[in-house]
């Protein structure tokens, strides 16, 4: 399948396999998050600067990463 | 409901359980039932429908394959990252009481309806605990949309001929 027609077609694709992309985007998203929020922590980011990035409130981002 | 399980559809539903958190999902579906199924008879069904290929190792790599695939459909190349298990389970004891929701993702209705048709059939068929073969008949019931349809088509394994090759022999009354 060439991936640039069917990017412009993306609403052409069967509903089954978008959504199956999707779920596996935010699955991806989780997991960088979980990396990179470690990777921050441990370079001294502080939980207001990584939730600054993450466009979170610090609450939000200890809640869910810290331990 | 799940009093009623036999000891293999705990087992069935314990790996299900673990197939879904390892792979970093957030709720257990019919596919991670199916990769359940799998786990528990897949030599049963290999022998029953003469394949050799009716592993656990082939429904995760197929359940994979379908996210590479659905990514690059949507014009994204990127292999998805390698399973991984999800935020919350780090650390948690791998012993939970399996029926409880407290340390285990959620299912989804899917699944929660799937494990209704498999009480449902069991009754009718006057069983009085739900077994492997009853989840078969419900996963033949499911709309070929269903994700745990759809990975039984990847793997080449038709809901019918699954639910025939599963019905119970010598069943203890």
């Amino acid at each position: 399948m060439d991936v640039t027609a069917a990017a412009e077609n993306a609403t052409d694709v069967d509903p089954a396999v978008g959504l199956r992309a999707v779920v596996a985007l935010k699955r991806m998203s989780e997991q960088l998050e979980r990396r990179h929020v470690a990777r921050a922590r441990r370079d001294g980011w502080t939980w207001q600067q990584i939730g600054d990035a993450l466009g979170v409130s610090r609450q939000a981002v200890h809640r869910k990463h810290g331990n | 409901m799940f009093r009623r399980f036999t000891g293999e559809m705990r087992e069935l539903t314990m790996a299900a359980v673990h197939e879904a958190e390892r792979r970093g999902d957030r709720h257990i579906g019919t596919e991670h039932l199916v990769l359940g199924l799998v786990s528990v008879r897949g030599h049963e069904l290999a022998a029953a429908l003469d394949r050799d290929d009716v592993t656990l190792d082939a429904g995760r790599r197929e359940l994979g394959d379908a996210d590479t695939e659905a990514l690059a459909a949507v014009g994204l190349g990127a292999a998805p990252l390698a399973a991984e298990p999800g935020q919350r389970l780090r650390g948690t004891s791998r012993r939970r009481r399996w029926w409880s929701r407290a340390n285990h993702i959620p299912f989804t209705s899917g699944a929660k309806d799937t494990f209704e048709a498999s009480l449902h059939t069991a009754l009718e068929r006057g069983d009085r605990h739900i077994g492997v073969e009853h989840l078969a008949g419900a996963l033949e019931q499911r709309d070929p949309r269903d994700p745990g349809v759809a990975l039984l088509r990847r793997l080449d394994l038709d809901p019918s001929a699954l639910a025939r090759a599963l019905s119970p022999r010598g069943h203890a009354a």
